[in-house]
């Protein structure tokens, strides 16, 4: 009976897991995506400076959570990511608003994407 | 991760109705649940180690999940009569008093061929010999024939014999297996002793020697390497 306990109890705390998974992706990608509204805000004011600056935040944030994100999302979709980060801080950097507006777009539906991809629907299931 | 545990749970749901509705022949000796880890298991394990851009744990969570699965469903299977009969079925009486049962033979979409080819391999080539021929529900067909076909035995025959025991394996390929030798009464002295009587100059000149209880020997060299 022990082992049929234990084997409830993984399957509980990996049930837990998931959850916990999705919860900490919503939340580190909310904060992200927060960040780079406000420099896309900024980039919209023609205040390439601090545009720059709040990207590059969000920028060491995802770098930050290297550890997690290689364990937890498949490295295809980590790279698509990082790609767009710094194709969108290089239009901010060349302040180019016209290729910011794309790649910020870009950025958003990358990192809204991994957290869909993560929602229990029957969608992401089936 | 959630979606790897949710898709698990449901491939593994699904592999087992639909394995279960495929019937006793497809199994072979496997229950069912087993059936479908070890062939589930092999398959998702392998995937994180051909891409290594697939997380390794996209591969752990699975094969967790299954063994936890196997584990519960192994447990209530002990525990429960009805689970078990829901789970594997019934076994099948295919022969009754040397009556082939048509009905169990469709239901369990077994041909004549492959039911002779089965009872052939029980050495029975004869119908009318069989009492019952079961299908069991992890696949296996168990025939019992009827009293006056089953050999004799020394019982019935009021014939005393004496039990060799089970015989060990006492050295094994050059290798002397100590424990055996123990648990035989004997020792590594009395071990040499039978070994000179047979020209041996020690266990390296043996392949394979066994003793049962009654201290009888099989004994086969090694043989000379060209």
């Amino acid at each position: 009976m022990t082992k049929e306990i234990v084997a409830v109890v993984i399957l509980v705390l990996l049930l837990a897991g998931t959850v916990l998974n999705v919860w900490y992706l919503e939340r580190l990608v909310n904060d992200l995506l927060s960040h780079i509204d406000k420099s896309m805000e900024y980039a919209d004011r023609s205040e390439y400076g601090p545009a720059v600056e709040e990207l590059q935040y969000a920028v060491d944030k995802w770098n930050e959570n290297d550890r997690y994100t290689h364990i937890f999302i498949r490295h295809s979709e980590i790279g698509v990511v990082s790609e767009a980060f710094y194709d969108y801080l290089s239009d901010l950097c060349d302040e180019n608003s016209k290729s910011a507006k794309g790649s910020y777009q870009k950025l958003r539906w990358a990192l809204a994407s991994i957290v869909t991809m993560e929602h229990v629907t029957l969608g992401s299931v089936f | 991760m959630a979606i790897v545990f949710i898709r698990t749970l449901i491939i593994f749901i699904a592999l087992m109705i639909s394995t279960r509705l495929a019937g006793k022949r497809q199994m072979g000796e496997l229950e069912l649940n087993e059936l479908i880890v070890a062939v589930l298991m092999a398959n998702l394990a392998s995937h994180p180690l051909q891409d290594i851009g697939i997380p390794l744990i996209n591969g752990l969570i699975p094969v967790l999940t299954l063994f936890c699965c196997e584990v519960i469903i192994a447990g209530i299977n002990m525990k429960s009569v009805w689970f078990r009969g829901f789970l594997h079925g019934k076994p099948s009486i295919l022969i009754a008093n040397g009556v082939v049962n048509q009905r169990e033979m469709r239901k369990n979409r077994l041909s004549l061929e492959e039911l002779t080819e089965n009872l052939r391999n029980h050495s029975i080539t004869d119908i009318r010999k069989v009492k019952y021929a079961i299908l069991e529900t992890n696949g296996t067909l168990n025939a019992i024939l009827f009293p006056a076909e089953r050999p004799v035995t020394a019982a019935q025959m009021n014939i005393t014999t004496e039990d060799p025991g089970f015989p060990s394996i006492i050295i094994n390929d050059g290798k002397i297996m100590k424990e055996n030798l123990r648990l035989l009464g004997k020792d590594e002295q009395w071990l040499m002793d039978e070994l000179r009587k047979r020209n041996a100059k020690g266990p390296e000149d043996v392949y394979l020697m066994m003793l049962n209880n009654m201290d009888q020997i099989y004994y086969l060299p090694q043989e000379k390497v060209k």
